[in-house]
């Protein structure tokens, strides 16, 4: 459970004091009895928006379920019982509208609609309930920060989500998988920056360490640009697994790559490469002892 | 530090780190048995290290130099995967070194397992 702001920190942003709360308590005793007619509206208005087909049309009673939640939901809001309970209540909603992907916009207009519905109720009984103006400010505050709690959870799920898939992603982007006995292929694709070959460089070694591969194919065919730094960068993981006993070779140069290579004046020093996989495995097979004859005889062609 | 006989080759085996005595005394150790017992190759077994900073692994590739001019050759073994992030993350210069990742592997390569 991550660490949150404290409630008396919150409702002390929001500027909420105990007379809010007892106005809002107060304006509770008259308008409980306009929640019937509150959630109709609320509905009436929904009814023009496509989110209301979206989620309603095809569940009639979903809709008789979600307007008894609501029902309950604003009592409890004229209870204003601003505790643990009230909060843990508001994000469990957060969760659900996080879960349906509700949009951002909906439910903020959706609130201030509910706000506006229940300010004007309020003042048309206005007879009844003293200081009928504070209420209607006191009231106001207290949705904005139903709101704020309901939506700052829906952000955090949804920040999960996105964190979770990028990991997902990274951890995809770097498949170093054994081949054959004591030889390793990683397959890179897409475009490199240093957090990758950095990765590429904790993963490779590990899997070294792990499964005592003699040989790394690196193979860069779907690399999708080449400069000065992703260059020594590939040479720097080369010279690392040889440290480790194991030796890497680079498959996939196209003959842009050469060029560029060539014409950036990096030293690839003693790494050895190679334009197919096919010759590249072939080196590796070789490398780890594996008979010429096992090979076949239709090798890479010359030309 | 313990050091083993295998043949002509001669496994140094460091402890969890390399102090200044303990680099001394694979020196020694080393030197000694190339010069005068037949040692053709000598195998520093690492695999134990947890660390190893710049300066001593300088230490080490100037042991392997002397090694080197009195007619032997080295080999490193088993160097732990942080060990080689840093060392390479520091550009030192990893040149001509011959390492293995088990001593197995090592003796295999030079013709020295039974």
């Amino acid at each position: 459970m991550p660490l949150r702001t404290p409630i008396a920190e919150i409702l002390a942003k929001f500027q909420i004091e105990p007379a809010d709360i007892s106005r809002v308590r107060a304006a509770g005793d008259v308008l409980r009895a306009e929640l019937p007619a509150h959630i109709g509206s609320f509905y009436d208005w929904m009814e023009q928006h496509r989110e209301y087909k979206l989620y309603f049309a095809d569940h009639p009673t979903r809709l008789a379920r979600v307007k008894e939640m609501q029902m309950s939901h604003w009592h409890t809001f004229f209870d204003a019982e601003l505790d643990e309970r009230w909060f843990t209540a508001r994000r469990h909603v957060g969760g659900v509208h996080a879960h349906i992907d509700l949009p951002h916009d909906i439910y903020f207009a959706g609130m201030s609609m509910s706000g506006k519905s229940l300010v004007d109720r309020l003042r048309r009984g206005a007879a009844d309930i003293a200081d009928a103006d504070e209420t209607a400010n006191s009231l106001i505050k207290l949705v904005f920060l139903d709101t704020f709690v309901v939506i700052e959870e829906i952000s955090r799920i949804q920040k999960e989500k996105i964190a979770a898939s990028s990991k997902t992603l990274l951890e995809m982007s770097t498949p170093v998988t054994p081949i054959w006995e004591g030889i390793l292929l990683l397959p890179l694709i897409g475009i490199i920056d240093s957090e990758r070959t950095q990765d590429v460089m904790t993963k490779t070694l590990d899997r070294i360490a792990e499964t005592r591969a003699k040989v790394f194919v690196l193979d860069i065919s779907g690399v999708a640009a080449m400069d000065t730094a992703v260059a020594n960068q590939l040479i720097k993981i080369t010279k690392a697994t040889q440290l480790m006993g194991c030796e890497t070779i680079i498959s996939g140069v196209s003959p842009a790559i050469a060029r560029t290579l060539v014409e950036l004046g990096v030293n690839i020093g003693e790494v050895r490469t190679t334009s197919t996989l096919r010759d590249s495995f072939e080196l590796a097979l070789r490398a780890v002892g594996v008979d010429r004859g096992l090979l076949g005889t239709n090798g890479p062609a010359k030309s | 530090m313990i050091s083993t006989r295998i043949r002509d080759g001669l496994v140094v085996t460091a402890g969890t780190e390399l102090s200044d005595q303990a680099l001394l005394g694979m020196t020694e150790t080393a030197l000694e048995n190339v010069r005068s017992n037949g040692v053709r190759t000598v195998i520093f077994e690492l695999s134990a290290l947890r660390v190893l900073d710049r300066a001593e692994f300088r230490e080490i590739r100037a042991l392997q130099q002397m090694i080197r001019m009195l007619g032997a050759n080295s080999v490193l073994v088993g160097l732990r995967p942080g060990i080689v992030m840093y060392l390479v993350e520091f550009d030192e210069d990893l040149s001509g070194i011959r390492a293995y990742q088990t001593l197995e592997d090592a003796l295999d390569a030079l013709g020295l397992s039974a």
